[in-house]
């Protein structure tokens, strides 16, 4: 693999070790354009990762570029283009959140006013601009996530590192904090990374994900092309329950997979013409009205649990 | 005159713009990016109290030698009927020694305000992971360290140095017509550097502290502690080294000895402050002494300045070099 020309960023037989402890072991990855997740249970590597990215930690060996830039040489220059949302709380003792959020831009090297226009601006697409002359350490959690966020993005990064952002938060402040990555990652002009073990979150905001298992890349791609599924397997749903619809397309040679309320899986062999006259064929059969009819995914969760039992 | 509809307005157009934008403003130089950090930690510590509190109290201590100054050249003038016509009244006190006197009784000041506003400079910002804001925009490790130390020491140094310089003020402004810049053409540039030298190694220590903890109090307990015990340590092994030295040169021992005893008694913060301000001033610490038996007085010398440079410059490195280690945007497990 080539550095050169792939993705936001990248790395090429990475090996990271904390002492005697190998965390990333001849590891290469391509993160593509867009927003992608890193997916991987505790331990897997993910912050590592972002970290020897952003500089923090020195690879024992291998190479990596984030934004062109390489990683071993090129620190400074990296971290004026990309924006760190830490998964721990962090911020800077004795400040309210605006004061906050300029500081971090001035140390970003925007100049005094530019930071702290920007970081009304910030402040107020984050939600929390009835809060900016508020003591950060008087926070809630939500909202400590969010000015994690803010102070991220004050600075008009061009690629964004999200560590486990929906830590802690609660359904209500999850799901918004999972709109702002979604609306942030989109037609924005910049690329996000979003570190997660959470399946659901990455399911909801990234376009294509990495997972990452020990210190190895187990499994990469679109997330759409990884949850389709393969052969003729179709999502069928029903008007009402029918279980007759079940025994006509075992009867025409196909199979129902998995249940859920009035929608019904079913898959013929592989190869199968026409497949779609069989299911319309069964439901004639069994007099089910069919509602809608759809190629069949697969939830990432499946997806990811394949890929680690592998 | 009709009334614009206000209520529609609002509904319409939101007050502030909800959506993102990305930034392409300009940039400032690196070169300058710790004097971000450094005004950071002005700003935050010129709203202390304590700060200003300790500010007030070295001013007025200047004051009080300013005005020993005066009154006691009037008397000495008085008395010696200022001498021959055209020369100056011999002074009780030198321009130097009145400075020092000033400059070393702020040193116990300097002390204090060093643990008011550097004891969490670096503490905490370890306790609030805020390294972890910093390291990740594009500043260096030295830039931060350089920035919180600047930041200290200007806070340190304004509350002794401006003082100072209004001292030097009254000086040029009442004895001009004694021949004070004949005298002391250098006597600026003297009290600048002894002025600084208290705050320099202060700044170091306590950000050195700092550095080594999460805790603001247990930075400056520890700062305190390694301050106050380095002074007594010193100070009664240099009074003991002293007093055998005294007795010994009776019995013929060299000045050496004393002088080594002495230099001893200079090992602390304060000890290295006030043995090169002495040095820098061309104080005679025999002026200096008051009270203490006569014999005793007659035998004091100053310190070697040498041992006090280098032990002052080690107060000076070594903590911002185990700052320097200790600062770090994670914390790297080893096992």
């Amino acid at each position: 693999m080539s550095l050169d020309s792939h993705g936001v960023a990248s790395v090429e037989n990475l090996t990271v070790r904390y002492g005697t402890k190998t965390i990333l072991s001849d590891f290469s990855l391509v993160i593509p354009d867009g927003c992608t997740g890193l997916l991987g249970p505790n331990g897997a590597g993910k912050t590592t990762l972002l970290k020897t990215l952003l500089g923090f930690v020195s690879p024992a060996g291998g190479r990596g570029q984030v934004l062109g830039l390489d990683v071993a040489t090129q620190g400074m220059l990296i971290r004026q283009k990309i924006g760190l949302m830490p998964e721990q709380d962090c911020h800077i003792p004795g400040m309210n959140a605006v004061t906050f959020v300029a500081y971090a831009g001035e140390l970003a090297g925007m100049p005094a006013s530019q930071a702290m226009r920007r970081a009304h601006e910030v402040l107020e697409y984050c939600g929390l601009g009835e809060a900016r002359y508020r003591n950060v350490e008087t926070y809630s959690t939500g909202m400590k996530q969010r000015i994690k966020l803010a102070q991220a993005l004050v600075h008009g990064p061009k690629l964004l590192f999200l560590d486990e952002p929906t830590n802690g938060l609660d359904p209500e402040g999850r799901d918004q904090m999972l709109d702002l990555i979604r609306d942030v990652s989109h037609g924005k002009g910049l690329s996000v990374v979003v570190s997660s073990h959470l399946l659901p979150d990455i399911e909801r905001t990234c376009d294509s994900v990495l997972v990452l298992r020990r210190g190895e890349l187990i499994l990469s791609g679109p997330i759409d092309a990884l949850r389709s599924t393969t052969g003729c397997t179709v999502d069928v749903e029903l008007a009402e329950k029918s279980t007759a619809f079940g025994e006509s397309i075992t009867a025409l040679g196909g199979t129902i997979g998995e249940i859920k309320g009035n929608r019904v899986r079913v898959a013929f062999a592989d190869g199968t013409k026409g497949f779609g006259t069989l299911v319309f064929r069964a439901a004639k059969l069994s007099g089910a009205q069919v509602r809608g009819f759809a190629p069949a995914q697969r939830s990432l969760e499946d997806v990811f649990m394949e890929a680690i039992d592998q | 005159m009709s009334q614009p509809n206000v209520q529609d307005a609002t509904v319409n157009s939101p007050i502030a713009d909800l959506t993102y934008r990305n930034y392409d403003g300009p940039l400032t130089s690196h070169t300058f990016r710790w004097w971000v950090v450094a005004l950071s930690v002005l700003r935050t510590n010129l709203k202390k109290p304590g700060f200003w509190i300790n500010g007030a109290l070295i001013v007025l201590i200047f004051l009080f030698q300013a005005l020993l100054f005066f009154f006691s050249n009037n008397v000495a003038a008085r008395i010696g009927g200022g001498g021959a016509a055209g020369d100056a009244p011999q002074k009780l006190f030198s321009y130097g020694t009145t400075a020092y006197q000033a400059i070393s009784a702020t040193s116990l000041l300097v002390t204090i305000a060093a643990l008011i506003v550097g004891s969490g400079s670096i503490a905490a910002d370890n306790r609030a992971n805020a390294l972890l804001v910093y390291l990740s925009k594009p500043i260096t490790k030295g830039d931060y360290l350089l920035g919180k130390w600047m930041g200290v020491f200007m806070l340190l140094a304004g509350m002794v140095v401006l003082p100072t310089i209004l001292l030097w003020v009254f000086y040029a402004t009442t004895y001009a017509d004694e021949g004070f810049f004949k005298q002391e053409p250098w006597l600026w540039a003297k009290l600048l550097g002894a002025s600084l030298i208290s705050p320099v190694i202060n700044t170091s220590l306590m950000i050195g502290f700092s550095a080594c903890t999460k805790n603001a109090r247990l930075a400056g307990s520890l700062f305190a502690a390694f301050t106050f015990i380095l002074l007594t340590v010193s100070n009664t092994a240099g009074f003991l080294m002293f007093r055998n030295a005294t007795l010994d040169q009776d019995l013929g021992a060299g000045k050496a000895v004393v002088r080594r005893a002495i230099t001893v008694q200079h090992i602390s913060v304060r000890g290295v402050a006030d043995g090169l301000s002495m040095e820098l001033l061309d104080v005679d610490p025999k002026k200096v002494m008051a009270g203490g038996p006569k014999k005793l007085r007659k035998r004091l010398q100053a310190p070697y300045p040498l041992p006090l440079v280098g032990i002052g410059l080690l107060m000076i490195i070594l903590p911002i070099g185990i700052a320097r280690a200790k600062i770090r945007a994670v914390e790297v497990v080893s096992g």
